[in-house]
């Protein structure tokens, strides 16, 4: 698969990835890309370009592992954009699927989609509870720790992050995966576009939530391994 | 496929126990054997799946077949102390525990060998431990209401989603209540 490089413009790149749209607003770039390339965006908004370049290849790749070079990235600009995913999961992903649900209930009240709305709204629930405990509290905790400033000890926040990948959006991912498989498998809606546009939100999210779920492990959490040990 | 059981053990008595549920509940006829010495008859053999169920004493007889190597071919040690090893038949298990560890053998054997059959129905045992999952009860709970052990909650709920395919908890509760196996009221 072709790496997206430095001098690759943020038009072209979009335009073959379209998920990268949302990505780029995480980081901060707008659209109306004129002809900027990514090395040029990242100097105009002073982002770091290694953290662009390893997010966006990432996104478009599930094998991607970044050369040495780019493995320097700032912390900050990273802490950055996993909030900004947070809130674009919060304010776009559930609204979105919250509004879906409700307009099939409305118009198929007797589908299966409609009978398991309760059980997917408290799941939603206890993602969203999960997704700000971990942005005001373990976040800003983690930069503490990485960046040698003083700190206490938490059990709890370790506890957390100890836990790594195994409960923190993983559970919520399949949750998702699981909603998808039993809605293509098991339900017949008589509202056939609403229902291909929740399958189809539902997959973006999901992916979306699974690189995130990547990013955050490999370059976030793991930078805690990495003091620990130096 | 052919499928047979072939039961290593100097026990005959024990033989006789095994033959009696395992051909009525698998339709897999079981061959005893007392010793390690003839076992090679039975693999290898094209178009056939067999288990061995061997007395754990015979381990070290056992390596020489690379049994793990072929794919017609299953093992479970058969032991006289409990181990939560997925290849160990514990020989004071109920008679349900036993059947739950075969099936699981049998459905891994299944899905190495036909990747293609996506949904199996559930037994009926499997659907009454789904409708409790469901319902949000814990594996304690579950095994105190059915009376089976714990172990034999897990590995039911092992079967199930291997069977639906479906992992999580809240993932279960829909596949149950799309088949009407619980009420959507009843779910706490």
């Amino acid at each position: 698969m072709k790496r997206i490089t430095p001098n690759d413009k943020l038009a072209d790149i979009v335009s073959e990835n379209f998920m990268l749209f949302s990505v780029l607003n995480r980081l901060g770039i707008d659209m109306a890309y004129g002809e900027l390339t990514v090395r040029e965006a990242c100097e105009l908004r002073t982002l770091d370009i290694n953290l662009f370049i390893v997010v966006v290849n990432t996104y478009i790749d599930n094998k991607y592992v970044p050369c040495k070079e780019h493995m320097n990235l700032s912390l900050k600009d990273l802490m950055s954009f996993l909030t900004k995913s947070h809130i674009a999961f919060r304010e776009e992903f559930l609204p979105m699927l919250k509004g879906l649900f409700l307009e099939i209930r409305e118009k198929d009240p007797k589908s299966g989609v409609a009978m398991v709305n309760d059980v997917y709204v408290k799941a939603q629930d206890q993602f969203v509870k999960h997704n700000i405990y971990e942005d005001e509290v373990v976040y800003p905790y983690v930069m503490k720790i990485i960046e040698g400033d003083n700190y206490e000890e938490d059990e709890e926040i370790n506890n957390f992050i100890a836990t790594s990948e195994n409960s923190r959006h993983l559970k919520f991912n399949e949750e998702m995966q699981d909603l998808l498989y039993i809605f293509l498998k098991y339900v017949r809606p008589t509202c056939q576009l609403e229902m291909g546009k929740l399958i189809g939100v539902l997959t973006s999210f999901k992916t979306d939530l699974a690189h995130h779920m990547a990013i955050e492990d490999t370059y976030f959490y793991s930078q805690i391994k990495k003091k620990g040990n130096g | 496929m052919d499928k047979k059981v072939i039961f290593i053990h100097k026990s005959e008595i024990l033989a006789e126990g095994m033959n009696s549920f395992l051909y009525p509940t698998f339709g897999m006829s079981l061959i005893h054997l007392s010793s390690t010495k003839d076992m090679s008859k039975f693999i290898d053999k094209e178009n056939s799946f067999t288990l061995f169920i061997i007395d754990e004493d015979y381990s070290e007889e056992v390596k020489k077949f690379n049994l793990s190597m072929n794919n017609n071919v299953d093992l479970l040690w058969f032991t006289k102390d409990y181990s939560e090893s997925e290849d160990t038949l514990y020989a004071f298990s109920s008679i349900e525990e036993v059947k739950t560890r075969v099936e699981c053998v049998l459905r891994n054997h299944d899905i190495l060998t036909n990747r293609n059959s996506l949904v199996k129905d559930l037994s009926d045992r499997e659907i009454d431990v789904l409708k409790l999952v469901a319902k949000g009860f814990a594996n304690r709970e579950i095994g105190e209401k059915l009376y089976i052990s714990i172990h034999t909650v897990i590995s039911h709920r092992k079967n199930i989603t291997e069977k639906l395919g479906i992992k999580s908890i809240s993932g279960l509760t829909v596949y149950a209540i799309l088949n009407k196996l619980v009420e959507p009221q009843e779910i706490s």
